[in-house]
């Protein structure tokens, strides 16, 4: 085979740039420590990449709303042990103002300290976070969301939207509750039914909370116990319109038992006094405290005004035990929130973590295997250099 | 003793001129296309006397190249291959960089922007998340225009490059056919000796041209070549060279066609060609760039279109009903000027994810529209008349069509390009659903209602207080308490006035679930959380890929192809080194090859300057003996 001068130079030309182009190559591998320069370098795994890259951006996303609706959520529940706090303290002073012995004078200053309590329960109601949104106000957590209208009862100005973050691909969590749910729709009574004086009662009977003892026979009717004289008692539902009791005989304390439920009747009810037992409605914590306060404040100088003060305190005690049960419901919900935050958290970690190495196969160079081929071609192509130097020395011209 | 100088002078003679040619190749030997020449040598007929006959010499018969017809001819065509193969590689790598840059692809924007989306839904009535999603959207858009910029930045040089390659090709043409002209006069003056050097640099032209395209070469008996471009199209023949043309196509300006000029008459060949740098030009903005520049758009315009419409369904933070978010391009529509009718193409809200990437275009035959997709070619008919709903577009018939009507259609070509921002600013961000659900306080039952689903934001109704009231028994409701009662199912959507929701739970009778307008709700999040759910759903391709898989897909498709364009470089490049190692092999010049010869020769000279002296010796002696 003839082999033409000037191909003896651009062939090994030829080859020492491919072997240069490859150690560019290397060199801008190991100096960016990536395995792809470009997508050419390996679409498909370029491809993946990116996706890991954003799929991993999102899980960044979802740590940081976990994080977001974690905060919220210890505020809400430290703003919600706060006020389980003082409805405890409200019941304790309403333990405290059911004692006899206290005066007129007495039972006004309790019922001032209720109502300073009343105040800050409303404070707490409208805390905001750090955003200075309120906390339980649904949507609107631009506007104060409980207020007094001008009678002075609390109204609730907010909605009953719950706000979600995204916390994993498929995972929502609520970031806050609705004013109403944890002050407004606390059922009243027992929880079950109401039991109260009808208003005009001239006798000093005073009527238990009670309770369901047979939950099969137990109808969501509104009864009405009605006195036909001081010792005996007919009991009609007035649902139905049906007498269920007729001409029982009056004993104080003794139980009466009907529909399923059990209460009784306590002091010397007048002929024609009548007591209702209807089913809960909702009734909002303000209202139960202010309902305290006025009961407190109420003068006790007849045997019916103190009548009417024992059934006052024997109905709050039940009313804010109602409240302090929701309270309490919510708080496990927040906890629960709290847990499910948590959990995902680990879950994102995980994920995160395992696609990391994903895509640190996919794209980072191994360094010891990149140096190692760096230095091969190195020395192939000083070899390349070497040689070529060599054989361009020779020449039969040198030896004419 | 005459015969002996003449012997000896056409020696002399034979050896100078096979120096001169040693001296030739050696000059030579760095030469481009440069072919080796070879004296040859006859002797001459001999002088007959009686019964002997004597040598009278020798005759320089002929200096020729040494050259393979079949190996020049694979060295042109490797050439327009690994031209092809080169400049493709180059054109792909190019896009291949510009689109998977890990921070200024499109990809970490799209992702960032969705983090925005979501910031705003952990925030809603927050002005520097809104603030920050609106710098996120900038950004996007901003990265959507430049790759698409950048784009177009590409099929300007390629228009440019057509140009400076189609100038080469008339001015090599031209060359060409000079050379036929003076090769063929040489070969009538000089008696069949071949014209060595000016066929060598005809070769050399040739192979230049092969760059360019891919061209067939045809000798002709006078020594002339004929060139053919495409399919037989003759660029030379004989001494006349035809002019090549970059022409604008009659359709889309920004496009260039390249024309043969026959007597002021153009006819496009661009199709025709390829191989070379020209081919390579035309395969990659064909197969490539408009397909990449496509997809690109029809991310924008996916994205644009569906964020808009979940967009259209919110509110902002005035109450007010969202409006768009992005602008969107429209589709790119270019009209025959011969065109008698008119169209409009519009995108197809309902079925945006049917949306393709190709290029169409749209004939009317007096009967019926035929639409045809420029990269696979397939068509289909459109009977009627419209408009017609097809592959995301609808195309309505605005003026009534003649026979020969002929458009192209582009529906997302432009789409990363003219995406902007549309919204108008961060009040206007439309986080909050506009209506919103709750139970009554004074239900006495354990159901629940749904916060609703805006189904259709356009209901005219859509804002109107309603309120879903059960009956006596609650296995029924009345919308607000009237009308004909409806069943009541748990968790079954309930549909009114374009919202949807669902009761669950057991309600009692009389219980009422009111949806009312959701005023003052600056901390409802849904919108957004839809909003941000967008980055997850598979929309395109008739939902079945995300916005970041449809860009991935885009970024596979171009690094394969520039994968596969290296590996065809290398490849391509290999076989070229081997037909030029094959051709140097015949044709190239040795050095110490040319050394031996120039001893050979050097030696014959002086061998043949001692023939003269042996015979002017004899000579002397002769005379010296008559002289005596």
């Amino acid at each position: 085979m003839r082999v033409a001068t000037s191909q003896m130079v651009s062939s090994g030309l030829a080859l020492m740039l491919r072997q240069q182009r490859e150690i560019v190559h290397l060199r801008d591998q190991l100096a960016t420590g990536r395995r792809l320069l470009s997508p050419a370098d390996d679409p498909p795994a370029a491809a993946r990449v990116l996706d890991l890259d954003a799929t991993m951006q999102r899980i960044e996303q979802f740590k940081t709303n976990g994080d977001v609706a974690t905060s919220r959520l210890e505020q809400a529940e430290s703003v919600l042990a706060g006020i389980t706090d003082t409805v405890q303290r409200v019941r304790e002073l309403a333990v405290r103002a059911g004692n006899t012995h206290l005066t007129n004078a007495d039972r006004r200053f309790v019922a001032a300290e209720v109502r300073q309590h009343l105040g800050g329960l409303i404070a707490s109601a409208n805390a905001r976070d750090a955003n200075g949104e309120y906390l339980f106000a649904g949507y609107q957590t631009r506007a104060v969301p409980f207020t007094r209208d001008p009678a002075g009862s609390v109204v609730y100005n907010g909605d009953q939207g719950t706000r979600l973050l995204q916390i994993g691909a498929e995972r929502f969590i609520a970031d806050r509750e609705p004013g109403d749910h944890v002050f407004m729709a606390i059922r009243n009574g027992n929880g079950i039914f109401v039991a109260a004086p009808k208003a005009g009662n001239v006798g000093t009977g005073v009527i238990a909370p009670g309770s369901v003892v047979d939950a099969a026979a137990y109808q969501p009717h509104a009864f009405r116990i009605v006195f036909t004289t001081p010792d005996t008692f007919d009991v009609i539902d007035d649902t139905i319109a049906t007498t269920v009791l007729a001409g029982q005989t009056y004993v104080e304390g003794t139980t009466i038992t009907f529909n399923g439920i059990e209460t009784r009747i306590e002091g010397a009810p007048a002929a024609g006094d009548e007591f209702t037992v209807a089913p809960s409605d909702n009734q909002s914590l303000f209202a139960t405290v202010a309902a305290l306060a006025a009961t407190l404040e109420a003068p006790a100088d007849t045997p019916q005004a103190e009548a009417a003060l024992a059934q006052g305190i024997a109905r709050a005690l039940v009313d804010l035990d109602q409240a302090v049960e929701n309270l309490l419901a919510t708080r496990a919900t927040i906890g629960a929130r709290l847990k499910a935050v948590d959990d995902q958290r680990q879950v994102n970690d995980d994920l995160e973590l395992q696609l990391a190495s994903v895509r640190s196969r996919l794209a980072d160079l191994d360094p010891v295997e990149a140096a190692v081929r760096l230095s091969a071609e190195a020395n192939a192509l000083a070899a390349a250099q070497q040689a070529f130097v060599r054989t361009q020395g020779l020449s039969l011209f040198n030896f004419l | 003793m005459a015969s002996l100088f003449h012997i000896g002078i056409s020696g002399l003679l034979a050896s100078q001129r096979a120096l001169a040619t040693v001296g030739h190749n050696i000059a030579n030997v760095n030469t481009e296309g440069f072919s080796r020449q070879r004296v040859e040598l006859v002797a001459r007929p001999p002088q007959g006397f009686g019964s002997v006959f004597e040598g009278r010499g020798v005759d320089i018969a002929a200096v020729r190249r040494v050259v393979d017809s079949f190996v020049d001819q694979q060295v042109r065509t490797s050439v327009t291959d690994e031209a092809r193969a080169r400049v493709q590689h180059e054109l792909s790598a190019q896009l291949s960089d510009m689109l998977g840059d890990p921070t200024v692809g499109l990809a970490p924007a799209l992702a960032a922007f969705f983090n925005g989306v979501q910031d705003l839904a952990a925030d809603p009535a927050s002005t520097p998340a809104r603030q920050a999603l609106l710098g996120e959207a900038r950004t996007l858009v901003a990265r959507l225009r430049d790759q698409a910029g950048r784009m177009s930045d590409i099929a300007a040089e390629l228009n440019a490059r057509l140009e400076v390659a189609v100038a080469e090709v008339n001015a090599l043409a031209r060359a060409i056919a000079d050379l036929n002209r003076d090769i063929v006069s040489a070969l009538g003056t000089a008696q069949g000796g071949p014209p060595n050097d000016l066929l060598d640099q005809r070769d050399l032209l040739l192979n230049r041209l092969a760059e360019r395209t891919r061209i067939s070469v045809v000798a002709q008996d006078d020594g002339a070549v004929n060139v053919m471009i495409g399919k037989g199209q003759v660029l030379v023949a004989g001494g006349t060279a035809q002019r090549l043309a970059v022409v604008v196509h009659p359709l889309d300006a920004s496009r260039r066609d390249i024309a043969v000029d026959v007597n002021g008459m153009q006819s496009v060949i661009t199709g025709t060609l390829e191989g070379g740098e020209i081919g390579a030009v035309l395969a990659f903005r064909d197969e490539l760039l408009e397909p990449a520049r496509n997809a690109l758009g029809r991310i924008a315009v996916t994205l644009a279109a569906s964020f808009n419409a979940q967009h259209r369904a919110g509110m902002d933070l005035d109450g007010n009903a969202g409006s768009d978010f992005f602008t969107v391009a429209a589709p790119e529509v270019l009209a025959s000027p011969a065109n008698a009718g008119a169209i409009d193409v519009d995108l197809d809200g309902n079925a945006i994810g049917d949306l393709t990437t190709a290029t169409y275009e749209l004939t009317y035959d007096g009967a019926d529209f035929t639409l045809r997709r420029l990269a696979d070619g397939a068509t289909q008919t459109l009977a009627g008349a419209g408009p017609f709903t097809v592959d995301g577009m609808v195309i309505t018939v605005t003026a009534p069509p003649a026979a020969g009507d002929r458009y192209l259609i582009a529906p997302v070509r432009q789409g990363a390009r003219d995406i902007a921002l549309a919204v108008g600013g961060v009040r206007a961000i439309a986080a909050a659903a506009p209506v919103r659900a709750r139970a009554d306080l004074a239900n006495a039952g354990q159901a629940a209602v749904s916060p609703p689903e805006i189904v259709n934001p356009s209901d005219p109704a859509l804002l109107t207080p309603v309120s879903l009231v059960f009956d006596d028994p609650p296995a029924t409701f009345r919308i607000d308490g009237v009308g004909p009662p409806l069943p009541y199912t748990s968790g079954a959507d309930i549909d009114v006035n374009g919202w949807r929701v669902r009761i669950e739970g057991a309600p009692a009778a009389g219980d009422r679930f009111i949806v009312e307008p959701n005023a003052g709700g600056v901390g409802d999040n849904r919108n957004a959380l839809a909003l941000a759910g967008l980055q997850a759903k598979p929309i395109l391709d008739g939902a079945t890929a995300t916005y970041q898989e449809a860009h991935g897909a885009l970024i596979a498709e171009v690094g394969t192809a520039t994968q596969q364009g290296a590996i065809a470089r290398d490849a391509f490049a290999a076989l070229a080194e081997q037909a030029r190692a094959a051709r140097a092999e015949i044709s190239g010049v040795n050095l110490d090859e040319e050394a031996a010869n120039l001893l050979r020769f050097q030696q014959a000279y002086q061998a043949a300057a001692e023939t003269i002296r042996a015979a002017q010796t004899a000579f002397d002696a002769l005379l010296r003996a008559l002289g005596g």
